[in-house]
Protein backbone atom coordinates (compact mmCIF):
# COMPACT_ATOMS: atom_id res chain seq x y z
CA UNK A 1 0.00 0.00 0.00
CA UNK A 2 1.42 3.39 -0.93
CA UNK A 3 1.70 6.47 1.89
CA UNK A 4 -1.42 8.11 -0.29
CA UNK A 5 -3.47 5.06 0.16
CA UNK A 6 -2.85 4.21 3.92
CA UNK A 7 -3.83 7.84 4.23
CA UNK A 8 -7.20 7.62 2.53
CA UNK A 9 -7.86 4.47 4.65
CA UNK A 10 -6.99 5.99 8.01
CA UNK A 11 -9.33 9.05 7.51
CA UNK A 12 -12.05 6.87 6.62
CA UNK A 13 -11.60 4.39 9.42
CA UNK A 14 -11.52 7.48 11.49
CA UNK A 15 -14.58 8.89 9.97
CA UNK A 16 -16.82 5.90 9.64
CA UNK A 17 -15.15 4.67 13.32
CA UNK A 18 -16.77 7.94 15.29
CA UNK A 19 -19.37 8.19 12.98
CA UNK A 20 -21.07 4.41 14.04
CA UNK A 21 -19.63 5.13 17.61
CA UNK A 22 -22.07 8.38 17.80
CA UNK A 23 -25.01 7.83 15.72
CA UNK A 24 -25.64 4.71 16.09
CA UNK A 25 -26.12 2.48 19.65
CA UNK A 26 -26.06 -1.38 19.21
CA UNK A 27 -23.52 -3.87 20.17
CA UNK A 28 -22.58 -4.81 16.52
CA UNK A 29 -21.62 -1.28 15.68
CA UNK A 30 -19.85 -0.52 18.60
CA UNK A 31 -17.47 -3.78 17.78
CA UNK A 32 -16.92 -2.54 14.50
CA UNK A 33 -16.06 1.31 15.23
CA UNK A 34 -13.59 0.31 17.86
CA UNK A 35 -12.25 -1.97 15.49
CA UNK A 36 -12.34 0.87 13.03
CA UNK A 37 -10.29 3.27 15.44
CA UNK A 38 -7.80 0.92 16.32
CA UNK A 39 -7.06 0.06 12.35
CA UNK A 40 -6.96 4.05 12.14
CA UNK A 41 -4.78 4.13 14.74
CA UNK A 42 -2.06 1.40 12.89
CA UNK A 43 -2.78 2.85 9.54
CA UNK A 44 -2.01 5.89 10.64
CA UNK A 45 0.90 5.66 11.97
CA UNK A 46 2.63 3.72 9.36
CA UNK A 47 0.84 6.30 6.99
CA UNK A 48 3.08 8.85 8.69
CA UNK A 49 5.84 6.97 9.55
CA UNK A 50 6.31 5.51 5.68
CA UNK A 51 8.31 2.54 4.84
CA UNK A 52 11.19 4.10 3.39
CA UNK A 53 12.19 5.60 6.72
CA UNK A 54 10.81 1.63 8.96
CA UNK A 55 12.20 -0.47 5.82
CA UNK A 56 15.88 -0.54 6.67
CA UNK A 57 15.61 -1.87 9.96
CA UNK A 58 16.68 -5.83 9.18
CA UNK A 59 19.85 -5.12 7.35
CA UNK A 60 22.28 -5.25 10.61
CA UNK A 61 22.89 -7.70 13.02
CA UNK A 62 24.17 -6.48 16.31
CA UNK A 63 23.05 -9.98 17.53
CA UNK A 64 26.31 -11.83 19.79
CA UNK A 65 26.17 -14.48 17.72
CA UNK A 66 24.18 -17.13 19.95
CA UNK B 1 -7.60 23.17 50.23
CA UNK B 2 -9.72 20.09 52.36
CA UNK B 3 -8.36 16.93 53.14
CA UNK B 4 -10.52 14.96 50.33
CA UNK B 5 -8.97 17.12 47.55
CA UNK B 6 -5.40 16.68 48.82
CA UNK B 7 -5.49 13.44 48.44
CA UNK B 8 -7.89 13.43 44.90
CA UNK B 9 -5.03 15.45 44.31
CA UNK B 10 -2.39 12.86 45.39
CA UNK B 11 -4.02 9.64 43.66
CA UNK B 12 -4.33 12.15 40.26
CA UNK B 13 -0.25 12.75 40.86
CA UNK B 14 -0.04 8.61 41.18
CA UNK B 15 -2.38 8.24 38.12
CA UNK B 16 -0.17 10.61 36.45
CA UNK B 17 2.78 8.41 36.98
CA UNK B 18 1.08 5.58 35.52
CA UNK B 19 -0.01 7.05 32.55
CA UNK B 20 3.32 8.36 31.44
CA UNK B 21 5.65 5.53 32.86
CA UNK B 22 2.90 2.53 32.48
CA UNK B 23 1.79 4.14 29.46
CA UNK B 24 5.49 3.54 28.07
CA UNK B 25 5.59 0.39 29.22
CA UNK B 26 2.36 -0.47 26.93
CA UNK B 27 3.03 1.70 24.40
CA UNK B 28 6.24 -0.55 24.20
CA UNK B 29 3.99 -3.44 23.34
CA UNK B 30 2.36 -1.74 20.66
CA UNK B 31 5.83 -1.18 18.52
CA UNK B 32 6.51 -4.49 19.63
CA UNK B 33 3.58 -5.70 18.08
CA UNK B 34 3.47 -4.11 14.84
CA UNK B 35 7.19 -4.14 14.32
CA UNK B 36 6.80 -6.76 11.33
CA UNK B 37 7.79 -9.76 10.65
CA UNK B 38 10.58 -12.08 13.11
CA UNK B 39 13.49 -11.07 11.13
CA UNK B 40 12.56 -7.50 10.28
CA UNK B 41 10.89 -6.69 13.76
CA UNK B 42 14.31 -8.56 15.24
CA UNK B 43 15.98 -5.48 16.46
CA UNK B 44 13.07 -2.84 17.03
CA UNK B 45 12.13 -5.98 19.98
CA UNK B 46 15.24 -5.91 20.81
CA UNK B 47 15.54 -2.09 21.59
CA UNK B 48 12.02 -2.52 23.22
CA UNK B 49 13.17 -5.23 25.50
CA UNK B 50 16.63 -3.29 26.42
CA UNK B 51 15.01 -0.39 27.20
CA UNK B 52 12.21 -2.16 29.22
CA UNK B 53 14.41 -4.02 30.99
CA UNK B 54 15.90 -1.94 33.71
CA UNK B 55 12.37 -0.28 34.27
CA UNK B 56 9.39 -2.34 33.98
CA UNK B 57 8.61 -3.22 36.89
CA UNK B 58 9.45 0.30 38.97
CA UNK B 59 6.86 1.41 36.25
CA UNK B 60 3.96 -0.25 37.64
CA UNK B 61 4.50 0.76 41.06
CA UNK B 62 2.37 3.44 40.49
CA UNK B 63 -0.33 1.62 39.59
CA UNK B 64 -0.70 -0.43 43.37
CA UNK B 65 0.33 3.35 44.83
CA UNK B 66 -2.96 4.32 42.95
CA UNK B 67 -4.89 1.50 44.29
CA UNK B 68 -3.94 2.31 47.87
CA UNK B 69 -4.72 5.67 47.71
CA UNK B 70 -8.16 4.90 46.00
CA UNK B 71 -8.84 2.25 48.52
CA UNK B 72 -8.42 3.96 51.50
CA UNK B 73 -9.03 7.45 50.65
CA UNK B 74 -12.30 6.56 48.89
CA UNK B 75 -13.84 3.96 50.27
CA UNK B 76 -17.20 4.78 49.45
CA UNK B 77 -16.60 5.34 45.86
CA UNK B 78 -13.42 2.44 45.76
CA UNK B 79 -16.48 0.10 46.10
CA UNK B 80 -18.71 1.00 43.77
CA UNK B 81 -16.26 1.12 40.95
CA UNK B 82 -14.99 -2.52 41.82
CA UNK B 83 -18.51 -3.74 41.64
CA UNK B 84 -19.44 -2.45 38.39
CA UNK B 85 -16.26 -2.70 36.73
CA UNK B 86 -14.97 -5.63 37.94
CA UNK B 87 -14.94 -7.24 34.46
CA UNK B 88 -12.70 -4.87 32.83
CA UNK B 89 -10.51 -4.39 35.68
CA UNK B 90 -10.23 -8.34 36.06
CA UNK B 91 -8.89 -8.07 32.08
CA UNK B 92 -7.00 -5.67 32.48
CA UNK B 93 -5.24 -7.59 35.66
CA UNK B 94 -5.06 -11.01 33.88
CA UNK B 95 -3.00 -8.76 31.20
CA UNK B 96 -0.65 -7.28 33.40
CA UNK B 97 0.27 -10.88 34.58
CA UNK B 98 0.55 -12.17 31.49
CA UNK B 99 2.54 -9.77 29.63
CA UNK B 100 4.76 -9.35 32.72
CA UNK B 101 5.58 -13.40 32.31
CA UNK B 102 5.70 -12.79 28.69
CA UNK B 103 8.38 -10.09 29.08
CA UNK B 104 10.58 -12.29 31.65
CA UNK B 105 10.26 -15.26 29.93
CA UNK B 106 11.06 -13.90 26.87
CA UNK B 107 14.20 -14.44 26.12
CA UNK B 108 14.96 -17.80 27.69
CA UNK B 109 12.58 -19.45 25.04
CA UNK B 110 13.85 -22.98 24.26
CA UNK B 111 11.86 -23.09 20.61
CA UNK B 112 10.31 -20.85 17.75
CA UNK B 113 6.82 -21.75 18.95
CA UNK B 114 7.55 -20.64 22.39
CA UNK B 115 9.21 -17.73 21.74
CA UNK B 116 6.15 -16.94 19.63
CA UNK B 117 3.93 -17.55 22.08
CA UNK B 118 5.35 -15.47 24.40
CA UNK B 119 6.02 -12.74 21.74
CA UNK B 120 2.63 -12.98 21.01
CA UNK B 121 0.95 -12.45 24.59
CA UNK B 122 3.48 -9.63 24.90
CA UNK B 123 2.38 -7.52 22.51
CA UNK B 124 -1.21 -8.29 22.51
CA UNK B 125 -1.51 -8.29 26.60
CA UNK B 126 0.20 -4.48 26.27
CA UNK B 127 -2.31 -3.29 23.51
CA UNK B 128 -5.40 -4.74 25.84
CA UNK B 129 -4.36 -3.88 29.29
CA UNK B 130 -4.33 0.19 27.97
CA UNK B 131 -6.94 -0.64 26.46
CA UNK B 132 -9.36 -1.86 29.45
CA UNK B 133 -7.90 0.44 31.95
CA UNK B 134 -8.75 3.46 29.50
CA UNK B 135 -12.46 2.33 29.43
CA UNK B 136 -12.68 2.10 33.09
CA UNK B 137 -11.55 5.59 33.20
CA UNK B 138 -13.83 6.41 30.16
CA UNK B 139 -16.67 4.81 32.16
CA UNK B 140 -15.89 6.27 35.69
CA UNK B 141 -15.76 9.63 34.08
CA UNK B 142 -19.11 9.22 31.77
CA UNK B 143 -20.81 8.73 35.15
CA UNK B 144 -21.33 4.94 34.39
CA UNK B 145 -20.88 4.10 37.71
CA UNK B 146 -24.10 4.68 40.43
CA UNK B 147 -23.40 5.36 44.38
CA UNK B 148 -24.71 2.24 45.62
CA UNK B 149 -22.20 -0.19 43.46
CA UNK B 150 -23.35 -2.88 41.38
CA UNK B 151 -24.03 -0.90 38.00
CA UNK B 152 -24.64 -2.90 35.10
CA UNK B 153 -21.11 -5.23 34.89
CA UNK B 154 -21.25 -5.08 30.55
CA UNK B 155 -23.11 -1.81 29.33
CA UNK B 156 -20.93 0.15 32.36
CA UNK B 157 -18.29 0.19 30.16
CA UNK B 158 -18.96 -0.88 26.86
CA UNK B 159 -20.52 2.12 25.58
CA UNK B 160 -19.04 4.39 23.00
CA UNK B 161 -17.09 6.56 25.08
CA UNK B 162 -15.61 4.15 27.58
CA UNK B 163 -14.48 2.58 24.31
CA UNK B 164 -13.24 5.73 22.58
CA UNK B 165 -11.16 6.50 25.99
CA UNK B 166 -9.91 3.11 25.45
CA UNK B 167 -8.58 3.53 21.91
CA UNK B 168 -7.28 6.95 22.99
CA UNK B 169 -5.30 5.20 25.54
CA UNK B 170 -3.64 2.94 23.46
CA UNK B 171 -2.74 5.58 21.05
CA UNK B 172 -1.49 7.82 23.68
CA UNK B 173 0.92 5.12 25.31
CA UNK B 174 2.34 4.21 22.01
CA UNK B 175 3.33 8.27 21.68
CA UNK B 176 5.11 8.17 24.89
CA UNK B 177 6.88 5.05 24.21
CA UNK B 178 8.27 6.05 20.38
CA UNK B 179 9.83 9.19 22.07
CA UNK B 180 11.15 7.28 25.15
CA UNK B 181 12.66 4.99 22.69
CA UNK B 182 13.87 6.98 20.48
CA UNK B 183 16.11 8.37 23.18
CA UNK B 184 17.13 5.05 24.56
CA UNK B 185 18.15 4.13 20.93
CA UNK B 186 20.40 7.33 20.83
CA UNK B 187 21.78 6.43 24.24
CA UNK B 188 22.77 2.85 23.25
CA UNK B 189 24.37 4.33 19.95
CA UNK B 190 21.52 2.78 17.63
CA UNK B 191 20.89 5.55 15.08
CA UNK B 192 18.60 3.93 12.90
CA UNK B 193 16.38 2.52 15.70
CA UNK B 194 16.24 6.26 16.92
CA UNK B 195 15.25 7.87 13.43
CA UNK B 196 12.84 4.88 13.24
CA UNK B 197 11.17 5.62 16.75
CA UNK B 198 11.20 9.27 15.96
CA UNK B 199 9.20 8.56 12.77
CA UNK B 200 6.91 6.26 14.44
CA UNK B 201 6.76 8.95 17.41
CA UNK B 202 5.52 11.82 14.54
CA UNK B 203 3.28 9.26 13.41
CA UNK B 204 1.63 8.42 16.75
CA UNK B 205 1.60 12.35 17.73
CA UNK B 206 -0.78 13.56 14.86
CA UNK B 207 -2.68 10.56 15.37
CA UNK B 208 -3.24 10.27 18.75
CA UNK B 209 -3.81 14.19 18.46
CA UNK B 210 -6.53 13.89 15.64
CA UNK B 211 -8.31 10.75 17.94
CA UNK B 212 -8.10 13.23 20.62
CA UNK B 213 -9.89 16.22 19.01
CA UNK B 214 -12.76 13.76 17.29
CA UNK B 215 -13.24 12.56 20.91
CA UNK B 216 -14.80 15.70 22.04
CA UNK B 217 -17.28 15.04 19.24
CA UNK B 218 -17.74 11.66 21.11
CA UNK B 219 -17.85 13.73 24.48
CA UNK B 220 -20.42 15.68 23.64
CA UNK B 221 -22.87 13.21 22.22
CA UNK B 222 -21.88 10.46 25.05
CA UNK B 223 -20.40 12.15 28.20
CA UNK B 224 -21.87 15.95 28.03
CA UNK B 225 -20.85 16.61 32.05
CA UNK B 226 -17.79 15.86 31.19
CA UNK B 227 -17.46 17.75 27.72
CA UNK B 228 -18.55 21.17 29.47
CA UNK B 229 -16.35 20.16 32.04
CA UNK B 230 -13.32 20.11 29.92
CA UNK B 231 -14.14 23.37 27.87
CA UNK B 232 -15.06 25.69 30.65
CA UNK B 233 -13.33 26.83 33.80
CA UNK B 234 -10.35 25.00 34.89
CA UNK B 235 -10.87 21.82 32.72
CA UNK B 236 -10.50 24.46 29.53
CA UNK B 237 -6.98 25.85 30.93
CA UNK B 238 -5.64 21.99 31.54
CA UNK B 239 -6.62 21.46 27.86
CA UNK B 240 -5.44 24.06 26.36
CA UNK B 241 -1.94 23.36 28.71
CA UNK B 242 -1.97 19.85 27.29
CA UNK B 243 -2.25 20.47 23.91
CA UNK B 244 0.73 23.46 24.16
CA UNK B 245 3.29 21.08 25.76
CA UNK B 246 2.03 18.60 23.41
CA UNK B 247 2.87 20.62 20.35
CA UNK B 248 6.66 21.62 22.20
CA UNK B 249 7.32 17.97 22.75
CA UNK B 250 6.47 17.53 18.94
CA UNK B 251 8.89 20.05 17.51
CA UNK B 252 11.27 18.64 20.45
CA UNK B 253 10.98 15.28 18.98
CA UNK B 254 11.42 16.62 15.38
CA UNK B 255 14.54 18.69 15.96
CA UNK B 256 15.43 15.03 17.73
CA UNK B 257 15.90 16.50 21.36
CA UNK B 258 14.07 13.22 22.48
CA UNK B 259 14.97 14.22 26.33
CA UNK B 260 13.71 17.11 26.85
CA UNK B 261 10.54 15.86 24.76
CA UNK B 262 10.20 13.06 27.73
CA UNK B 263 9.22 15.70 30.12
CA UNK B 264 7.17 18.03 27.66
CA UNK B 265 4.81 14.75 27.01
CA UNK B 266 5.06 13.72 30.63
CA UNK B 267 3.11 17.21 31.30
CA UNK B 268 1.08 16.93 28.41
CA UNK B 269 -0.48 13.94 29.83
CA UNK B 270 -0.61 15.44 33.60
CA UNK B 271 -2.38 18.35 32.05
CA UNK B 272 -4.84 15.80 30.76
CA UNK B 273 -5.45 13.99 34.03
CA UNK B 274 -5.72 17.19 35.93
CA UNK B 275 -8.27 18.25 33.44
CA UNK B 276 -10.03 15.35 33.70
CA UNK B 277 -10.17 15.68 37.52
CA UNK B 278 -11.16 19.77 37.11
CA UNK B 279 -14.18 18.87 34.43
CA UNK B 280 -15.92 15.97 37.29
CA UNK B 281 -15.04 18.42 40.40
CA UNK B 282 -16.63 18.40 42.84
CA UNK B 283 -18.18 14.74 41.76
CA UNK B 284 -15.99 11.70 42.50
CA UNK B 285 -18.65 9.40 40.22
CA UNK B 286 -20.23 12.16 37.98
CA UNK B 287 -23.97 12.82 38.91
CA UNK B 288 -23.62 10.14 42.03
CA UNK B 289 -21.23 10.70 44.78
CA UNK B 290 -19.37 13.79 45.03
CA UNK B 291 -15.83 14.34 46.49
CA UNK B 292 -16.49 14.56 49.94
CA UNK B 293 -19.24 12.01 50.22
CA UNK B 294 -16.76 9.40 48.92
CA UNK B 295 -14.11 9.88 51.05
CA UNK B 296 -13.01 8.52 54.19
CA UNK B 297 -13.12 9.70 57.60
CA UNK B 298 -11.17 12.80 58.51
CA UNK B 299 -8.51 10.12 60.40
CA UNK B 300 -8.10 8.37 58.06
CA UNK B 301 -7.44 11.17 55.41
CA UNK B 302 -4.76 11.93 57.94
CA UNK B 303 -2.96 9.11 58.18
CA UNK B 304 -2.88 8.10 54.50
CA UNK B 305 -1.31 11.90 53.98
CA UNK B 306 0.98 11.02 56.29
CA UNK B 307 2.07 8.14 55.68
CA UNK B 308 2.19 9.02 52.03
CA UNK B 309 5.01 11.41 52.71
CA UNK B 310 6.98 9.03 55.02
CA UNK B 311 6.47 6.55 51.54
CA UNK B 312 7.45 9.10 49.02
CA UNK B 313 10.59 10.20 51.28
CA UNK B 314 11.80 6.23 50.42
CA UNK B 315 10.29 5.46 46.90
CA UNK B 316 11.30 9.24 45.23
CA UNK B 317 14.97 9.15 45.74
CA UNK B 318 14.95 5.33 44.88
CA UNK B 319 13.03 5.84 41.71
CA UNK B 320 15.48 8.90 40.96
CA UNK B 321 18.42 6.97 41.65
CA UNK B 322 16.71 4.00 38.93
CA UNK B 323 16.27 6.84 36.22
CA UNK B 324 19.17 8.96 36.56
CA UNK B 325 21.30 5.27 36.16
CA UNK B 326 18.77 4.18 33.29
CA UNK B 327 18.69 7.81 31.64
CA UNK B 328 22.94 8.07 32.13
CA UNK B 329 23.12 4.41 30.79
CA UNK B 330 24.93 2.75 33.81
CA UNK B 331 22.04 -0.09 33.47
CA UNK B 332 22.04 -1.05 29.73
CA UNK B 333 22.75 -4.26 28.60
CA UNK B 334 24.43 -4.93 25.30
CA UNK B 335 21.92 -4.52 23.02
CA UNK B 336 20.70 -7.47 20.28
CA UNK B 337 18.02 -8.49 18.37
CA UNK B 338 15.12 -10.59 19.14
CA UNK B 339 15.67 -13.23 17.07
CA UNK B 340 14.32 -16.56 18.69
CA UNK B 341 11.53 -16.50 16.46
CA UNK B 342 14.03 -16.58 13.23
CA UNK B 343 15.49 -19.69 13.69
CA UNK B 344 13.97 -21.46 11.28
CA UNK B 345 15.11 -19.31 8.47
CA UNK B 346 18.88 -19.74 9.50
CA UNK B 347 20.57 -22.09 7.67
Amino acid sequence: MTPRTLTLAALAALVVGVGLMVLFDTAATLVVSVVLLFAYLVLGVFAIAAPEHLGELGDRDDSPGD
Amino acid sequence: MALAELNAAVLLLGLTAYAVLGGADFGAGFWDLTAGGARRGARLRGMVKNAMGPVWEANHVWLIFVLVVFWTAFPRAFGPVMQTLYVPLYLAGVGIIFRGAAFALRGEAATIVEARLLGGAFALASVAVPFFLGAVVGAVASGQVPAEGAGDAWESWTGPFPLYIGVLTVGAGAYIAAVFLAGDSVRVGQEDLARAFRWRALAAALVTGVLAIAGLFVARSQARGLYDGLTSGGGVVAVVVSALAGVVALALVWREHYEPARYASAVAVAATVAGWGLAQRPDFLPGALSLDEAAAGRPTQIAILVSMGIALLILAPSLWLLFRLTLAGRLDTDFHPIAAADRRDEP
